[in-house]
């Protein structure tokens, strides 16, 4: 049994090894007893969306965002409907950006973005929002830990995926991050999340094959996903606390 | 008079700074806060060399000043990395009469690439050599692209720039602009038909967006290349690696200068390029810079030789959040055919600021070390499991990477066993845990 994953613009928006995400979901789904099949593309002209399990995009620069932007609109409502429909879906970085109704850029032009949420957002060329972050979900009990990078404020998000305890939240006068619309996660963290976060990836895959027969899901404890991820966390945690005295 | 005085207050906070051992940037800081815009109030001297980018900036600087010097110029540079503008205040005001006035020929300075902007803004640099950007420290940069933005804003037209024509985005900063003068490295016997990084950064076009197409890579984005939408490709170099013949150690620049490498690595060579470059433009002959730059061990501390217990080792530093960095230190050891070993240390990943960051760590290009001379890979530091993790995802046989995360207790079982060469990758932050246990030689 294969489950079909598409990392849409794997080059484009490849900023911060993001392209690990989907290596370490394949190895994942391989000890799971699952074939994974990835398709990897810059332009989704010559995927369906339909045809897939998975669809994962990372973060990009702020030129790229735009151009991926441009090419994900032609398929702004087959990308909507699947949303609607279930899909299970993960964008990282500024790619969460494009779930909005709009991005700003720092020159004040506008770009329409898919609006599968009300949100909006305006980048700034002035200031680099950068740190390290502990996010809390209320789907999960372990937090999640990563790093977010962004020049953009968002505002006006309804469904946030996090409660921030460290790091860079949507914007400044609320302390939540991210955006969850059905299965689809959206966040600002950056990078290999889901290496750095194996209780959410286990969660992924849990949620990718719930509809498959016979399948019953394994317990597995991969020790050094395990270490980075309790490591990081202590890391964090104890930054946290110096911080605050 | 206000100048005179705080001229003076600089050169003895420099000189106190001296003796206690303490940093060069308090004292520009200092004289900064009580006379902010002194840097405009100096009489400089007629050439102001910067040199800025991602890597190379202190080892260009250095042989900058190594080849001047030995040519009977007075160079006042910041050998300390001090580079943003505290410290490049210190510079200045540290070899400056009290009247204001640089008494050396030559104004050489390491400029830090994000902040250049507010230290060109009160003088310009009639030379600024650009070596390359890529992705470097992202955890304070952002991305290359936006270092390029806050870099731009430190280019003034009254300023010469020297740049890498083999790097896309660098090469930009020389678009409307008619006295720039390229440095480049022709196809060499070593250069790449494909991208070997584990990304590529030259796939898309800077300027249009469209796909490049590259004639050869020498490593990551850096090569010949061409855009196939609106013809952006490599400048025409005045000043070029001709020929390079690794295995005997020798670069010819411009047909018929040779120079013969202490260090054979790629970014040597553009290092070494780019210093030509500079001090051409100074007006040393190109046969006099060769003489004084051939065979140039760099004094920066970057390559280290050390024993321990049996084995000889070499200490390559790199720079954590800089894959570029770890690749041309990795494919070094791949190059150098000898059995050996090899340490990687991750355990503060910056010793300026607190960072929990691994993202960089994926795009390093660790199948370099797939190799036949490399036998054992050891692992260590706080960040070990990451690193164990990436190299799991490489094709190195598995049995050969041996994660220890004490470090003490990963250079014991080194000393104890086997007596084959090391080389150990790691950064400026982690340095010390390795020199502080091993006989530096």
């Amino acid at each position: 049994m294969a489950i079909k994953i598409l990392h849409l613009y794997n080059n484009l928006m490849n900023l911060y090894g993001e392209y690990a995400n989907v290596s370490i979901l394949a190895r994942h789904l391989s000890q799971q007893g699952l074939e994974a099949e990835i398709t990897r593309t810059d332009s989704c002209s010559y995927v369906s969306l339909d045809d897939f399990d998975f669809i994962y995009i990372g973060s990009g620069t702020e030129a790229a965002q735009k151009k991926a932007l441009a090419d994900l609109m032609n398929k702004k409502d087959e990308f909507c409907a699947a949303a609607k429909g279930g899909k299970a879906m993960l964008l990282t970085g500024n790619a969460f950006e494009m779930l909005g109704k709009s991005v700003t850029d720092a020159y004040g032009k506008r770009c329409d973005a898919l609006g599968l949420c009300d949100f909006e957002t305006t980048e700034s060329y002035e200031k680099r929002l950068t740190g390290d972050a502990i996010c809390k979900c209320d789907f999960l009990t372990e937090p999640f830990v990563g790093f977010i990078n962004k020049c953009s404020t968002t505002t006006r998000t309804e469904n946030p995926l996090f409660t921030m305890q460290m790091g860079y939240a949507n914007n400044t006068s609320e302390p939540y991050e991210g955006c969850r619309f059905n299965n689809v996660f959206a966040t600002h963290l950056i990078g290999p999340v889901l290496v750095k976060n194996p209780h959410f990836t286990a969660y992924i895959i849990k949620l990718i094959t719930k509809d498959i027969k016979g399948f019953e899901y394994k317990e597995i404890v991969n020790q050094y996903e395990h270490g980075s991820y309790e490591i990081t966390l202590r890391e964090l945690r104890n930054r946290l606390n110096k911080s605050a005295d | 008079m206000k100048l005179f005085f705080v001229i003076l207050i600089c050169k003895l906070l420099k000189f106190i700074g001296g003796i206690i051992g303490k940093g060069s940037s308090l004292p520009g800081q200092i004289a900064l806060k009580l006379y902010p815009n002194i840097l405009s109030k100096i009489k400089l001297p007629e050439f102001i060399i910067a040199v800025t980018g991602s890597n190379g900036k202190t080892s260009t600087v250095e042989m900058i000043a190594k080849i001047l010097q030995s040519n009977g110029k007075s160079v006042a540079y910041n050998k300390e990395g001090s580079n943003q503008i505290e410290g490049v205040t210190t510079l200045v005001l540290s070899n400056c009469t009290l009247g204001g006035k640089m008494n050396s020929d030559i104004l050489l300075i390491e400029s830090d690439e994000r902040y250049a902007r507010y230290t060109f803004k009160y003088f310009h640099p009639t030379h600024y050599v650009i070596t390359n950007l890529y992705r470097d420290q992202l955890t304070r940069n952002g991305h290359p692209q936006w270092v390029y933005e806050a870099l731009s804003h430190s280019i003034h037209d009254d300023t010469q720039l020297i740049l890498n024509a083999d790097d896309p985005l660098v090469s930009c900063f020389g678009a409307g602009r008619e006295n720039t003068l390229f440095f480049g490295v022709d196809k060499l016997k070593s250069s790449l038909t494909y991208n070997d990084g584990v990304y590529n950064d030259g796939i898309y076009c800077p300027v249009c967006g469209g796909r490049m197409t590259y004639d050869y890579y020498h490593y990551n984005h850096i090569g010949s290349y061409c855009c196939n939408t609106c013809g952006f490709k490599k400048a025409d170099t005045s000043f070029t690696v001709t020929d390079a013949d690794m295995d005997k150690g020798e670069i010819t620049i411009n047909g018929k200068f040779n120079i013969p490498l202490a260090f054979t690595g790629m970014y040597n060579v553009y290092n070494i390029l780019a210093a030509f470059a500079a001090c051409s433009v100074a007006g040393v002959d190109g046969k006099a810079i060769a003489s004084s730059i051939g065979n140039y061990m760099l004094k920066n501390g970057r390559i280290m030789q050390f024993r321990l217990g049996s084995h000889y080792g070499t200490l390559l530093t790199s720079k954590h959040e800089n894959s570029v960095s770890y690749d041309q230190s990795l494919k070094y050891i791949a190059s150098r055919n000898e059995p050996c070993s090899v340490i990687v240390i991750v355990d503060a990943i910056s010793r300026k600021y607190f960072t929990g960051e691994t993202s960089w760590l994926w795009d390093i290009n660790f199948d370099h070390l797939n190799s036949k001379n490399v036998r054992n890979i050891y692992l260590t530091g706080t960040y070990v499991n990451d690193l164990a993790l990436r190299f799991s995802f490489t094709d190195i046989d598995q049995g050969k990477i041996k994660p220890i995360a004490d470090i003490q207790q990963c250079i014991d079982y080194i000393k104890e066993n086997g007596d084959e060469k090391l080389y150990c990758v790691t950064c400026f932050s982690d340095k010390e845990k390795l020199l502080s246990r091993v006989e530096v030689l």
